[in-house]
């Protein structure tokens, strides 16, 4: 499998990602999409820990991917990603697997503080002066681009995007609906209910 | 089954169903299949070669000492100036011979590397300086080299004369070593040797214009 190949399926699951987070925002945001906030959030009750889990590894399978099989040597920013994205992966699965620790406000920290890192790369890979350097450090510059999918998607915004996706999913609340309020007229005021049923 | 449902089912008024979740796992799953079958068909094939990656290197022969790394130091402060600057013996892309420096006059050398965004930022700057006559009195050569076919830009040669570069180029060969024995330890990388062959001046990064108009001044 060639490396433009893997670069173009983590494009566009990176896409995939964009569309499920500004769903989320689009539908928390704008009141006549809550209906469809509820729906989506009752989809993956219960499964969120389990995808985030799995977006966490392929996010990191594809950054040891990167590494390790098309030898692009990851730059001191991509580090600090990893350092944000790595643990995740086995902390959320062994939460998912056991479910005992209260993981997920820190682990939803962690996502956001990647996501900032991944902000700050794109920066500096579109304007290498903010590395604070005017030359490019001969080993290995953060602002080096190695790969550029659809004329955009670079490797901190794949990053970027499987941080924001697993923010998103951590926000799920877990064993309650996501917000009574979002039922419709047609729905039976019932989510409530049957909480307490 | 939800409890809410649950509690549907007796009566005869028909009540309103409640609605389910979207099946988002399974539509999860099928986005992942459907991504991977189009990354096959938009990326397959053969794959792209890296071609003409032999002619991005040239063998370089080096005669003289190495100059020290600049390593941070001020021009004032660099310990290789007044050093003899060693002469490199290469190739540009088309297997041409070039040597450097000059000693018919003065020479700046470029140091460059086709995937650092600094070098793309400075080239453009420079030919632009070259064609405004501002480098007459000294030869300049580009010197591509830290040349990588699994990173950006490439290829070095289709890089450089898309930015319109027309002065001497001499591909350093794959290790590096024009670089290494010019001391270069960031890019671009800039000497000025004189025609005696002395090393007048160094810096890295990019530098503009107006300071390479005033170093190229203090040539006698």
């Amino acid at each position: 499998m060639s490396v433009d190949v893997m670069s173009t399926f983590f494009a566009l699951l990176a896409l995939g990602a964009n569309v499920v987070v500004l769903t989320a925002i689009a539908t928390s945001v704008v009141p006549a999409l809550r209906p469809v906030r509820g729906r989506l959030a009752d989809g993956v009750r219960g499964s969120t820990l389990v995808l985030a889990a799995v977006v966490t590894g392929v996010a990191t399978a594809g950054s040891l991917y990167y590494s390790e099989v098309a030898g692009f040597p990851p730059c001191r920013l991509c580090w600090i990603q990893r350092g944000f994205m790595y643990p995740l992966f086995p902390a959320l699965t062994l939460t998912a697997w056991r479910g005992a620790w209260p993981l997920r406000p820190w682990a939803r920290l962690a996502a956001l503080l990647g996501a900032a890192v991944s902000v700050w790369h794109l920066l500096v890979e579109r304007f290498p002066g903010l590395e604070g350097a005017i030359a490019c450090d001969a080993a290995n510059p953060c602002s080096l681009v190695w790969v550029k999918e659809f004329g955009f998607i670079t490797i901190p915004y794949m990053a970027f995007a499987a941080f924001t996706l697993v923010a998103v999913l951590l926000s799920v609340r877990p064993d309650s609906p996501t917000d009574a309020r979002a039922c419709d007229a047609s729905d039976e005021p019932s989510t409530s209910k049957a909480r307490t049923a | 089954m939800s409890a809410s449902t649950k509690r549907r089912g007796t009566g005869g008024k028909p009540k309103p169903q409640r609605r389910g979740g979207l099946p988002v796992v399974p539509i999860a799953i099928a986005f992942v299949v459907l991504a991977a079958v189009v990354a096959l068909v938009l990326a397959g094939g053969d794959g792209e070669v890296k071609s003409d990656a032999r002619s991005q290197y040239g063998a370089v022969e080096i005669d003289g000492t190495a100059l020290p790394p600049l390593a941070g130091a001020t021009p004032d402060a660099d310990p290789a100036v007044a050093m003899a600057a060693p002469t490199l013996t290469g190739t540009n892309f088309e297997g041409d011979p070039v040597t450097v420096p000059s000693s018919e006059r003065p020479t700046l050398l470029v140091f460059a590397a086709h995937w650092c965004p600094h070098c793309q930022a400075e080239i453009p700057r420079l030919v632009d300086w070259m064609a405004a006559g501002g480098a007459e009195d000294v030869q300049v050569v580009a010197v591509s080299t830290a040349a990588d076919p699994q990173a950006p830009n490439w290829t070095p040669q289709a890089w450089l004369e898309r930015e319109g570069w027309e002065a001497p180029v001499l591909a350093d060969d794959a290790e590096g070593s024009a670089g290494s024995a010019y001391g270069v330890d960031g890019y671009p990388f800039f000497t000025l040797v004189d025609e005696s062959g002395t090393v007048v001046w160094r810096a890295s990064g990019e530098i503009s214009t107006e300071v390479l108009d005033a170093v190229l001044a203090t040539l006698p």
